[in-house]
């Protein structure tokens, strides 16, 4: 195969941490079939990681993956892919987070499209990468330390312009909810992927590079930045993620003078979502903030004192940093309303409210009052700062009860269940019915309220843990953004008028009452998510391609000279083939239709009262789900009781191999 | 912000001293005052230029001649002695011209303003050499997550007195007539790396991997070294920068 030198740099790096090996694998065994990112990810993966492997086995992969637009001009294109078996849900199973920031980029100008990591390393290590070398060095004095810490440690030996990559105590003691961070502020949130990093033994990767990505056709590319620059989201930056995100108060530090506000960004972008907060009491960490962590943030901040971003916000998501532990699964969905309880509180209020929770038996402070309409009471305790904190520290370190809350919500409540004493076992299994959604691979976040939301969500392969507006998690919709976060007149008219010449009566889609324009809407946009996820560009960024569907096609054209197909045929090789290669993983884990549905109250149940509330508050028809479902599969070309992707469909996308894997080595049943 | 076409009415119709022409028509004896006291602090400057610059002079007239005997030049004139060995700063010096044409501009970076995302670096390598590479990027930026985003950032400021220029020892740093910027020759430069030296402006740093935030940058590939040329008036960097943070000002820093 002819080598890929542009837009891909060529080379795959693979580190056996078992017996010190670095070998280099050729992109091009992959490449262009598999474009890169998270497509490139999920084939290793599929080749590579069997079902039968735990994710804290030495034989589970660290799969980062850059993508061939990856380190170019084209906005936002900075994100990698990482993929791994991931230890969060019941099964253990295939998932990925796509983190931004600059390590991306600076692994491509250090020589490499993507490391694979496997084995486990017998002492604590980290990886060294620089212009096509790579070490493995011992990591015994950064063992333990905050990221922060490890962060500027690698900084200092290497150089301030290196980036890093590193996991906090939390991925060290195997907290399955634990993150990997880059540059100290860059989290790849979802999957507990920092757990599977500590399992390795494995501190920090550290990347340098002075090389460069060669593009094929540099004046397109770059008249494509202009072309996107120009046309683009046709909104404001302010406008949507300062308005959308982060209050206009930003913190009472900033008011009050203590600290200076800046933007940020990842590399190449066009938006620059991030804020900087940099405070001259040197007792308070500076640092970036994304949106996720400031939403949490002010989750934290927002119960307890009706304020968004306090200092004591700021600071407990800097505490989430450092540990490595992901802030919105650890409060996102332990203190506020995200998870909704059986009483409308969250899985903890509900635990002190049902008295399986006290001061004695977590150490915690909770208090033994019962308020189901609030959950800042400071005699519950739940979500109140000292609870925030002890809790959180607790789980990174495996304390007392933070070492069984380590193991994940689902896999707690269970033991809670497990454990109750007998006149509160009904309570504590109605809590957990409630809470967790089934023991299989399904999404915690189920957004019934977005048109084919829920389709995308239900689908996915990914454990979410985000919200919908989250970029990297393979399911942010080009739709909602400019219909729901706002944008121009003008804009969205445009974007309407595309979308209607694209699928036929499209303003059926936002009827949630008919199940029409839901499935197929569902596939395009799952479809587009795997091409910005491959290439590797951001989703957020991707929000201005709405007006421009083929944007990624001809950025990957220009950065790789590969010749420009037909867009939908573009969408079938690089969206749908990839989203199959997925399912088939999926369905090699065990997943099937059954296990892609929502808990029984999303359908009988309306989620606010309210008729016009912020998002539609509105249960599913258990009739329309179905026919939208079955939609779904047809459309999809999967069997339409097991959800299993048909041998034609996987012949049709040059996968007849899989197909025969799936049967042969797997024992799983592919409908011709 | 100054509009660059403005700067490109004022400056067109000004006075453009090309290398060679400054070098037969400048006033040896006024330049050598000027610089006396600067090229004594800088003894790097010689070698390599001193012959060919040296060569230069002995040809363009009696006057230059009879200065330049005391510089080891590679072709002296028919009438002069042989040149002796001694390396001599002032007939280095002596070349220099005393006016250079002065840049446009200079790219200017708020530091409060930028993002940090290195959109410029990007734009500048893939518009100079075809491939993305931040290290080959004339305006180099660096983002500070650990410290709430503080941007440090460096780019040529085209000096009055362009220390690279003078450091050159081959002559692939010149003059752009259209735009006053200073530039190196990619034909000509053999990557020695001395005007990366000279520059004043390299804001080095121990911890710095690589040539840290110099604007000069060495390409090891080419063995060339590469600075901002000020895209020919239309900077990139300036075009692209999704937050404005980069403009073009005229007076020099």
């Amino acid at each position: 195969m002819a080598e890929l030198n542009h837009g891909w740099v060529g080379k795959i790096l693979r580190v056996d941490l078992t017996n010190g090996k670095l070998t280099e694998v050729p992109t091009s065994n992959y490449a262009p079939k598999f474009i890169g990112g998270r497509s490139m990810g999920a084939k290793i993966y599929w080749d590579e990681v069997p079902p039968e492997v735990g994710a804290f086995d030495p034989e589970n992969k660290l799969i980062m993956m850059q993508g061939p637009v990856n380190g170019t001009v084209i906005p936002n294109a900075c994100r990698t892919s990482i993929t791994a078996k991931s230890p969060i849900p019941i099964p253990e199973c295939y998932s990925y987070s796509i983190p931004g920031g600059h390590w991306g980029p600076e692994l491509k100008f250090a020589g490499y499209d993507g490391i694979i990591i496997e084995g486990e390393s017998p002492e604590p290590v980290y990886l060294w990468i620089h212009d096509g070398v790579a070490e493995i060095k011992k990591a015994g004095f950064l063992w333990g330390q905050l990221t922060s810490t490890v962060d500027q440690e690698l900084k200092q030996l290497y150089g301030l312009q290196t980036k890093t990559m590193v996991i906090g105590p939390a991925g060290e003691n195997l907290v399955r909810e634990a993150v990997i961070l880059l540059d100290g502020f860059a989290a790849a949130g979802m999957g507990g992927f920092g757990a599977v990093m500590g399992s390795k033994n494995l501190k920090a990767i550290a990347v340098r590079g002075t090389g460069s990505v060669k593009i094929a056709e540099p004046q397109k590319l770059i008249d494509l930045r202009q072309d996107w620059a120009s046309a683009g989201l046709g909104l404001d930056v302010g406008e949507v993620f300062y308005g959308l995100f982060f209050p206009t108060h930003l913190s009472d530090a900033v008011a009050e003078g203590r600290a200076t506000k800046k933007d940020a960004g990842c590399w190449g972008c066009q938006l620059n979502c991030q804020v900087g907060l940099r405070f001259q009491d040197l007792d308070v960490q500076s640092s970036l903030a994304t949106c996720n962590d400031i939403s949490e943030m002010q989750q934290d901040d927002f119960f307890r004192t009706g304020q968004y971003m306090t200092t004591d916000g700021w600071e407990f998501g800097r505490l989430c940093n450092d540990l490595g532990i992901s802030i919105t699964q650890i409060i996102g969905h332990t203190v506020p309303w995200f998870v909704e309880g059986h009483h409308g509180g969250t899985w903890a209020t509900e635990l002190v409210w049902a008295g399986l929770w006290t001061p004695e038996n977590t150490g915690l402070p909770v208090g033994p009052n019962r308020n189901p309409y609030s959950n800042s009471d400071p005699e519950l305790g739940v979500g109140t700062k000292e609870f925030n904190r002890a809790l959180l520290k607790k789980v990174a370190y495996r304390e007392g009860i933070g070492d069984l809350i380590a193991e994940g919500q689902q896999r707690y409540l269970k033991h809670v269940v497990e454990t109750a004493p007998v006149e509160l076992r009904e309570a504590a299994q109605e809590i957990y019915d409630r809470v967790v959604w089934g023991e299989s691979h399904r999404s915690i976040w189920q957004p019934r309220h977005i048109a084919d939301g829920w389709v995308r969500f239900i689908t996915n392969a990914v454990h979410m843990v985000h919200g919908p507006a989250a970029a990297g998690t393979g399911i942010f919709s080009d739709n909602m953004f400019p219909l729901i976060a706002g944008g121009s007149e003008e804009y969205k008219e445009e974007y309407i008028k595309q979308a209607v010449e694209f699928f036929g009566e499209f303003e059926k889609h936002f009827d949630m009452e008919i199940p029409d324009y839901k499935a197929e809407v569902a596939i395009y946009e799952q479809n587009v998510s795997m091409e910005r996820d491959s290439l590797t560009s951001c989703m957020y960024g991707a929000a201005g391609y709405f007006t421009m569907r083929d944007f990624g096609l001809k950025s990957f054209s220009a950065a790789t000279g590969q010749s420009e197909v037909d867009f939908k045929d573009w969408l079938k090789q690089v969206g749908e083939r990839s989203y199959n290669l997925e399912r088939a993983i999926m369905v090699r884990e065990g997943r099937r239709r059954e296990h892609d549905t929502m808990n029984e109250y999303h359908l009988t149940e309306a989620k606010w009262p309210e008729p016009d509330g912020p998002s539609v508050s509105r249960f599913l028809d258990k009739d329309l789900f179905n026919e939208v479902m079955d939609e779904y599969y047809t459309l999809r070309g999967w069997d339409l009781t097991t959800g299993i992707p048909t041998r034609s469909k996987l012949e049709e996308l040059g996968m007849e191999d899989v197909a025969d894997d799936l049967e042969q080595k797997y024992g799983v049943t592919v409908t011709a | 912000m100054v509009c660059l076409a403005d700067f490109l009415v004022q400056k067109g119709g000004s006075q453009r001293i090309t290398k060679d022409e400054e070098i037969e028509e400048n006033d040896i004896s006024e330049a050598r005052g000027g610089m006396m006291e600067e090229e004594k602090q800088a003894p790097r400057r010689l070698s390599r230029r001193e012959f060919v610059k040296g060569a230069a002079v002995g040809t363009a007239g009696a006057a230059a001649g009879a200065l330049a005997g005391c510089a080891p030049a590679a072709t002296p004139a028919p009438t002069e002695a042989p040149p002796t060995p001694t390396p001599i700063i002032k007939e280095i010096i002596k070349e220099v011209p005393v006016e250079l044409q002065e840049a446009i501009g200079h790219i200017v970076h708020d530091p409060e303003v930028c993002a940090g995302c290195r959109t410029c670096m990007a734009i500048c390598s893939l518009s100079h050499s075809g491939a993305v590479s931040p290290e080959l990027s004339g305006i180099q930026v660096l983002m500070f997550p650990s410290e709430g985003g503080v941007v440090h950032s460096n780019v040529c400021q085209h000096c009055k007195g362009p220390e690279c220029l003078y450091a050159c020892q081959v002559g692939a740093l010149y003059i752009d007539e259209a735009t006053g910027a200073r530039v190196i020759d990619a034909d000509k430069c053999i990557g020695c790396r001395l005007c990366q030296q000279a520059c004043p402006n390299k804001k080095s740093d121990p911890y710095y991997y690589g040539d840290g935030l110099a604007p000069i940058r060495y390409d090891a590939e080419n063995n060339v070294c590469f600075k901002c040329d000020l895209c020919g008036g239309d900077p990139q960097c300036v075009k692209f920068c999704p937050m404005n943070a980069l403009s073009i000002q005229e007076e020099e820093v």
